[in-house]
């Protein structure tokens, strides 16, 4: 039976095992008989397992992912095993998601770099909405699909880059305030304010990875996916991992559940809980300090900014 | 019958942790956009809070209302619009208000304009731009913005008007110019011009115009714009925004005297040149 019309699509093959006590599913056959290939990319079939005794069951033919450290004390190298699955590092092993951000981070160094530097030679204002509009956003996927305190190392890397990018295409450097402004000027760090702030229309501007809340974003929208869900107008929703429902809770997700939703989340205990808590105050903070600047009385000023004004 | 206005919604983060996000599609959006309202709030109060003559609060406020201006940063490069490098950079710093490149290199250096000194050049480049003896000086530029838009405004009107802004021949320059000896020469011509107005206002057919009466109903008008430098010197922002009017009164109180000398001189050139005519015919 074929899935696809001939030529069978080239896809890359993935296995993930994350039941100890399983045999290894040979994937690859299996892809044989409903008549797709893993010729082409051989190589991509791969598998993991936490538990050492489970990877050792994985034939050898299948990739099993690692990264290698060195300990600088005791001199002893260690593997770090782990998988990629749809851009993502899983892994039990906190190193190997660590060392895959890094490797993710170095690649998109590289790219910003190669970019725009190739820009900002022939044309800088190009540059600049290069910048903006792509290169930004490169590691906006990798943010919002691990864990928030996993991706600090990998947001201040690449944010480093991305403000090398702007200021070889702008001429000056908007973010350091000594720069362009003198020790006596009155509030040195407006222009750096400024230079982060995004307009609210019409475009982008320099923005951080570590400003914005992708992870939180994609938790809201991804978890009530998990589990089988009922709406407001009783219709059901098919969950895709019902097996969470110990940690996301029995009917977490219906409509009548909306004021707890994440209550049986929260207490679970779990790294992305914790993460999820941490971006969801720190976000808050940021907002109420905001507020706590700007008190919300209209300003009886002539010079009141326009609604959609982007200064 | 305009529309209801709906109640905005309570900010994001007024919903506990338990049950944040719930009703919302684009979390990320609607967080960031929360935000950016404050922090436009919070980038608009310290600019105002800023000296007059800071060119980081210039620099925003002169373009607020310019959608065009404020897409410098954001917006992506059009074929009618393009910036040569230097020219870009030299523009990022002026939509910053920060010292532009180049003038960076020339900081103190003369500027020498038709081969005399005309004092010295300042970081960000204010005494280059609003020298008189240069053209685009920053003290023409605000001239021809509000006569500008005041020749908008009349149009909208339907108030009709001839400007000096006319290049067809049927402005004032052309009007004025043929009433005025022909030829004059040096000194004289640059006294002649002053005596042009940029705007002539016909309003003699109207009266109650916009429903209660306006001064300049009835009557022609004959207009002329005094403009000051742009934000050069602080005491002189602090005097003319602190007495909202004096720095155009007292600029107001030159004209008559400047238009007397350029009558007379404009005179003196034509007696000047009727006479050896008169002799000739005797």
């Amino acid at each position: 039976m074929r899935l696809w019309p001939a030529p069978p699509p080239k896809f890359m093959v993935t296995v993930i095992l994350v039941a100890p006590s399983r045999s290894p599913h040979l994937v690859p056959r299996d892809m044989l008989q409903v008549g797709l290939t893993t010729k082409r990319h051989a190589t991509k079939a791969s598998a993991y397992s936490p538990s050492p005794e489970d990877r050792a069951r994985i034939p050898a033919y299948v990739k099993q992912h690692y990264f290698e450290s060195t300990d600088s004390a005791t001199g002893l190298t260690s593997r770090h095993y782990g998988i990629e699955i749809g851009g993502a590092a899983i892994s039990a092993d906190y190193m190997y998601r660590r060392l895959w951000l890094r490797e993710k981070a170095a690649d998109i160094v590289h790219k910003i770099r190669l970019v725009s530097k190739g820009f900002a030679v022939i044309d800088p204002q190009s540059g600049h909405a290069v910048n903006n509009y792509s290169l930004q956003a490169l590691g906006e996927y990798i943010m919002k699909v691990h864990p928030a305190s996993d991706t600090v190392e990998f947001a201040s890397t690449v944010d480093e880059a991305m403000r090398e990018a702007f200021n070889l295409c702008l001429g000056v450097d908007l973010l350091d305030p000594a720069e362009h402004t003198g020790s006596n000027a009155p509030d040195p760090s407006l222009t750096h304010d400024r230079a982060l702030l995004r307009g609210c229309t019409g475009g982008a501007s320099i923005r951080p990875l570590s400003h914005r809340p992708h992870f939180l974003s994609c938790l809201c929208n991804c978890l009530p996916l998990m589990l089988d869900s009922t709406g407001p107008d009783g219709s059901k929703t098919k969950g895709f991992f019902p097996n969470l429902v110990n940690i996301l809770g029995k009917n977490s997700f219906d409509a009548d559940n909306d004021s707890t939703r994440y209550s049986t989340f929260l207490q679970s205990g779990s790294l992305i809980t914790s993460d999820y808590k941490a971006e969801y105050f720190k976000h808050k903070d940021i907002f109420e300090a905001l507020c706590h600047k700007n008190p919300p009385e209209p300003s009886v000023s002539s010079d009141s900014p326009p609604p959609s004004s982007h200064l | 019958m305009s529309a209801p206005t709906l109640p905005l919604p309570p900010p994001i983060f007024d919903t506990p942790v338990e049950a944040f996000g719930v009703g919302v599609k684009k979390v990320q959006k609607v967080i960031m956009d929360e935000r950016h309202v404050l922090m436009n709030a919070d980038i608009f109060r310290r600019v105002i809070e800023l000296p007059y003559d800071d060119p980081r609060r210039k620099a925003p406020l002169e373009i607020l209302y310019n959608e065009f201006a404020t897409n410098l940063l954001t917006g992506l490069p059009v074929q009618g619009v393009l910036f040569k490098p230097a020219k870009w950079k030299e523009q990022v710093s002026v939509y910053m208000g920060l010292p532009p490149p180049e003038t960076r290199k020339s900081v103190n250096q003369h500027m020498i304009i038709k081969g005399v000194i005309r004092g010295k050049v300042d970081l960000h480049a204010n005494n280059l731009l609003n020298s008189h003896y240069a053209t685009g000086g920053g003290t023409s530029l605000n001239h021809n913005t509000i006569l500008g838009n005041v020749e908008v405004g009349l149009h909208d009107a339907g108030v009709p008007f001839k400007s000096t802004g006319s290049t067809n021949g049927q402005g004032t320059k052309g009007t004025f110019q043929g009433q005025l000896p022909e030829n004059p020469s040096g000194s004289s011509l640059e006294k002649t011009n002053k005596i042009i107005p940029d705007l002539v206002i016909r309003a003699s057919h109207l009266s109650g115009s916009n429903v209660v009466d306006c001064d300049l109903d009835g009557a022609n008008h004959i207009v002329d714009f005094k403009t000051t430098r742009p934000f050069t010197i602080r005491q002189h922002l602090y005097y003319s925004w602190g007495n909202s009017g004096e720095k155009a009164k007292s600029c107001q109180q030159r004209v008559p005297r400047s238009y007397k000398e350029a009558r007379l001189g404009a005179a003196r050139h034509a007696a000047r040149s009727e006479r050896p005519n008169r002799e000739r015919t005797q």
